[in-house]
């Protein structure tokens, strides 16, 4: 019988000890007190209430009502080759795949200039790297997520672009929870380091296959170098047994760009947490979010770029459309420190809301220590345009299909970004197919 | 039996009581215009025949080709074969000129069971059609009226009368805000279109456009009736003596 109340946090405990406990000897390594510190973190905490500013608008008390494995090690599995085909992309040959939080070498394939290895194999062959960069921008301390993911994640994937390589050729990672024998609890820890002057593109899509609810927590490292181009998109489409806790947190020196768009258009829950921290001057961060929620999806997203140095700039551009009974939150915040002067930042979350059991919570947030700056943000929730739906009606387009039009056009706004054609068209077409047109 | 005919028909906008009763026969080959003061109705007149549902109909009824369409859905009407050229054509950033056509047509063409256009035939008719209103072909790439000034908003809109091939169409204002040139290429298209199968409504404040349209019939629209009708000399008239002379007539014939 499954344990009610504390039960999530009992589970997480619990599986530490069983951790702790296949160590043989090994505990004082420097990884293992980075793991204590992250539980100890967790059990102080527990799970965040609405009390928390941070989760004020999402309940993840559910979580103690699922009885969930948490594997230490890597387990069997049921995901095949033809379950991957079903999930490439037409025109983007180089992929890895991550199953139930490890990396899957024999499902994987590129032929990449980039560096790309298990997180477990990086641990010992990218010594340096993972001493510099390997949990220094997780924010641990704010989120419990991240701290469940340090503490109890064990593999994933470590990417590495070396200084000045420009790859042309997208990867795709492809990140799959099965849950054909159960309900799961899958992490997967990431570290993605691109050296200075490089420039190369990701494509981040995650997937819950099987019957039973599967719940995936990943955390992603990010080191943006000097001058140095990376796209990141992330594209949401997971059935709605799909619960997705999701913390990307990036590192940008002076001269770099880094562009996030993050587009979920199905999933039972999905929490994106994305950060950026500035760390030199003339750096560009780009943030571009597109969200549909229907049936009783709950789609959150938080953002955090910390300006913390002069002469940088952020951009970011949040939509949503929210229909059914679903939730949509957008908590954006753009910190400017003291010494952060000749900041541009800019922010604006548009929501467009399809029924009236529809929900979403917009939350901008400027906190601006220094004076000399230019920022703004700006929120807006509204219904479909009635004008431009009798227009096209007056065109012989049915209603359905004239807001299915409408929406589209909405989206593309944000799909539009996307600079890999390949996926820019394939993410169109599931949005298409969304609408039912 | 007349493409239209609208019995009687009132219809208001929350408590505000627009169309009191007003009733107009149209047949296939004829050009009616419909002149008024500000206010007087005009264009409710072409929203409600159009379906447009802010509009509660409260007595009355529209007839086209025969059949009560006055419950009918806005798309409905359109596939039967009305066409609204709209006064403010709406601007819909994200969807093409072409993209909104291919739709549009093939809504019609499906609702008719035919089978839609192929690609190919499609662009030849896009091609065809926009040469008539002198639109440019980079336009149809662009978003639906995005950035367009008033004039390229007019001329899409006859454009997509012409794609349509409407049996009955509604221009509401559609000389509004036309300088002389745009004006022109604007009435030359309604010309060309116009045959013994279709009829046009055009709805207008000014007797300017009626110098390149010329109507079989002309109405006055005061305070939800029309109140006069007759010949396209009644246009002339108007514009010598005033709305006011209308006004003070129609009041002269209800109190006699």
């Amino acid at each position: 019988m499954p344990i009610q109340g504390n039960n999530f946090k009992e589970r997480i405990l619990s599986s530490f000890d069983i951790y702790e406990n296949h160590l043989n000897g090994h505990k004082d390594s420097a990884q293992h007190n980075v793991r204590v510190d992250a539980i100890k973190h967790f059990e102080s905490k527990g799970l965040p209430t609405l009390k928390n500013e941070l989760w004020k608008y999402t309940n993840v008390g559910f979580l103690n009502g699922l009885d969930f494995k948490l594997d230490i090690t890597e387990t069997n599995h049921s995901i095949t080759k033809e379950d991957i085909d079903n999930l490439k992309v037409e025109g983007i040959d180089n992929y890895v795949v991550i199953v139930n939080g490890f990396y899957n070498d024999e499902l994987s394939s590129f032929d990449t200039t980039l560096e790309i290895k298990s997180m477990k194999n990086a641990q010992k062959e990218n010594k340096d790297e993972f001493e510099t960069h390997y949990n220094k921008y997780l924010k641990n301390e704010s989120n419990v997520f991240s701290s469940i993911n340090t503490a109890l994640s064990f593999d994933g994937v470590f990417i590495k672009a070396k200084k000045g390589l420009v790859e042309e050729k997208p990867l795709h990672i492809i990140n799959i929870v099965d849950t054909k024998s159960g309900t799961q609890f899958k992490q997967a820890r990431n570290l993605i380091i691109a050296e200075d002057n490089s420039n190369f593109k990701l494509y981040e899509t995650n997937h819950t296959i099987g019957e039973n609810t599967g719940i995936s927590n990943i955390s992603t490292e990010i080191y943006v170098g000097h001058n140095t181009h990376l796209e990141h998109i992330k594209f949401q489409n997971d059935t709605d047994n799909g619960i997705y806790f999701a913390q990307s947190e990036a590192k940008q020196e002076r001269d770099s760009n880094y562009t996030n768009s993050t587009i979920t258009i199905n999933g039972k829950f999905v929490r994106n947490d994305l950060g950026t921290t500035h760390n030199g001057e003339n750096i560009e961060t780009h943030y571009y979010g597109y969200y549909y929620g229907s049936g009783r999806n709950l789609i959150d997203n938080h953002t955090m770029v910390d300006h913390a140095t002069p002469h940088c700039e952020s951009n970011e551009l949040y939509k949503g459309v929210l229909g059914d009974s679903s939730i949509g939150t957008f908590n954006g915040k753009i910190l400017v420190r003291p010494d952060a002067q000749k900041t541009n930042a800019y922010q604006s979350s548009k929501n467009v809301l399809l029924t009236d059991t529809a929900k979403v919570n917009a939350k901008p947030e400027l906190e601006i220590y220094a004076d000399d700056v230019k920022c703004s943000h700006g929120s807006s929730t509204g219904s479909i345009d009635k004008d431009a739906l009798f227009y096209l009606q007056a065109r012989g387009i049915p209603k359905e299909k004239a807001k299915a039009l409408l929406l589209l056009a909405y989206s593309q706004e944000i799909i539009d970004k996307i600079t890999i054609e390949p996926i820019r068209e394939y993410i169109t077409q599931q949005v298409e197919l969304k609408f039912g047109m | 039996m007349s493409l239209l005919k609208v019995e009687n028909l009132q219809a208001k906008i929350e408590d505000n009581q627009i169309l009191k009763g007003l009733n107009l026969e149209v047949n296939p080959g004829e050009v009616h215009a419909i002149m008024g003061p500000n206010g007087s109705g005009k264009s409710t007149l072409a929203s409600v025949i159009a379906g447009r549902e802010d509009y509660e109909i409260n007595g009355g009824r529209i007839l086209f080709e025969g059949e009560d369409i006055t419950n009918l859905e806005v798309h409905e009407r359109a596939q039967k074969g009305i066409f609204l050229a709209f006064q403010y054509p709406v601007e819909i950033p994200g969807v093409s000129n072409a993209n909104f056509m291919k739709s549009s047509v093939n809504a019609i063409r499906e609702a008719r069971g035919e089978e839609p256009l192929s690609a190919k035939d499609f662009l030849a008719r896009m091609r065809e059609k926009s040469a008539l209103v002198e639109i440019d072909k980079s336009f149809m790439s662009r978003a639906v009226n995005e950035g367009f000034s008033g004039g390229e908003k007019k001329r899409n809109e006859i454009f997509q009368l012409a794609m349509l091939e409407p049996k009955l169409a509604l221009l509401d204002e559609t000389d509004s805000g036309l300088d002389i040139d745009a004006l022109k290429i604007v009435s030359q298209g309604v010309n060309t279109l116009r045959n013994e199968n279709n009829a046009f409504v055009l709805i207008t404040h000014y007797q300017r456009l009626l110098n390149y349209i010329v109507p079989d019939f002309v109405h006055v629209l005061a305070d939800g009736k029309i109140v006069k009708s007759g010949g396209k000399e009644l246009a002339l008239e108007l514009e010598e003596k005033g709305y006011d002379w209308v006004k003070n007539h129609a009041v002269e014939e209800q109190t006699a």
